[in-house]
């Protein structure tokens, strides 16, 4: 190969990155009989090895620029909750999801409505009885581990393999603590 | 009918894990392909440990970018601060199919520096394009030699001080520069080839006009 040629691959090969190692191969092959090449990738060996050193040098910003842009954020919008509990999502999702089981079991006449799915790509059935989630709300999401029968009592389907196995789940928690929503983690 | 299990939160600590897991304990659960746009999201919204996540994560990478782009830690953080405030205020701007969270960050902060950073200056080039002095980085001690090499890559002018910072000092992919820049990857290789060029020539320059103070 050419002088010319070569030089288009010193740069790649003296970073040492984004060059296969064929071409990495007949650089070094070349440069070992031409010394102007030779010294052109000694040259751009040394930049990089300088950048790298900058690279390394890591500066990092004040902290006082996080604490300024926290006070910046915007107040969360809350609706102010029933009661003086302040539930923490796992918590709430853990006691409405006992709720609604409590429910399906003292009311076993009742047909639970059948799930609705509320979006495709997410995965998630409503809830039976459950408040319909608005718009604007803002709901949080919260994964638990619970029985298959707690499942199926909730009207998820569950195959009957799976009843007494831990099935993990994602829990859609309304603004008002409710679960509002349901999907199989897996 | 048995007694209902004990529903345990799966999830117990308040932290948000990062990209290993699906979840945002406590808050919000997602998937790592969705956890970037769901964090953002969160900030927006006000949620303080999202926001301090997406911040721990992409700060460092803006600072230096800042930093080595105009040489200035005041402007560095400015910019910085800047980018973060349009970040959680700008509501309608990240979109994930056009490209990654990273990238729409160094695209803020490429706009913010240009507010505080002449990049369009002209730069002069020595006659010798591509010098063949191997002791060009050499016989100087290391502290020099970084200043140095600093120094001529704030002269460079800016479409090549862009693609040498992010390539070679960031360490970015050319691919991931291509985003960050808005430019085919050839374009960013050339641009880094010719201003590497441009920096051995400038070093050359500062090293003989140094060797005759």
């Amino acid at each position: 190969m050419t002088c010319e040629v070569i030089r288009e691959q010193l740069i790649e090969t003296a970073r040492g990155r984004e060059l296969s190692s064929d071409l990495r191969a007949i650089v070094f092959g070349h440069v070992v009989d031409c010394p102007q090449c030779a010294e052109q990738l000694e040259l751009q060996q040394r930049l990089s090895a300088v950048f790298s050193e900058i690279a390394l040098r890591c500066a990092t910003p004040p902290k006082r620029i996080e604490d300024a842009l926290l006070r910046q954020l915007p107040v969360p919008i809350r609706k102010k909750r029933p009661g003086v509990w302040e539930w923490t999502g796992a918590g709430a999702a853990a006691a409405a999801l006992a709720i609604v089981f409590l429910w399906a079991q003292h009311h076993p006449g009742a047909t639970p409505a059948a799930p609705v799915a509320l979006s495709q790509s997410s995965g998630f059935v409503t809830l039976p009885f459950a408040e319909e989630t608005s718009a604007e709300e803002q709901t949080d999401i919260v994964r638990v581990s619970l029985s298959g029968e707690s499942l199926l009592a909730m009207g998820i389907p569950v195959s009957s393999d799976l009843l007494d196995q831990q099935i993990q789940a994602d829990v859609e928690i309304g603004m008002d603590g409710t679960a509002r929503a349901i999907r199989l983690a897996n | 009918m048995k007694r209902p299990n004990k529903v345990e939160p799966f999830l117990k600590e308040k932290a948000i894990t990062h990209r290993s897991g699906m979840e945002i304990v406590g808050k919000a659960l997602t998937t790592p392909e969705n956890m970037d746009g769901d964090l953002l999201t969160l900030a927006r919204s006000g949620h303080h440990e999202a926001f301090s996540q997406l911040y721990r994560e992409r700060s460092d990478a803006i600072y230096r970018f800042a930093l080595h782009m105009s040489g200035n830690p005041a402007v560095a953080d400015e910019v910085l601060q800047e980018t973060f405030l349009a970040l959680i205020r700008d509501s309608g701007g990240f979109d994930p199919r056009r490209g990654s969270l990273a990238s729409y960050i160094f695209g803020i902060a490429r706009n913010r520096v240009r507010k505080y950073v002449a990049l369009d200056r002209e730069f002069t080039e020595p006659d010798q394009e591509t010098p063949g002095d191997t002791d060009l980085l050499a016989n100087l001690t290391r502290r020099e030699t970084i200043d140095l090499v600093r120094q001529a890559v704030l002269n460079l002018p800016g479409v090549y001080r862009e693609a040498v910072v992010l390539c070679e000092l960031q360490e970015l992919s050319y691919e991931d520069a291509s985003e960050v820049l808005g430019c085919p990857i050839g374009t960013v290789r050339s641009r880094l080839h010719r201003g590497r060029a441009m920096l051995l020539a400038k070093l050359t320059a500062m090293k003989k006009s140094r060797v005759l103070v």
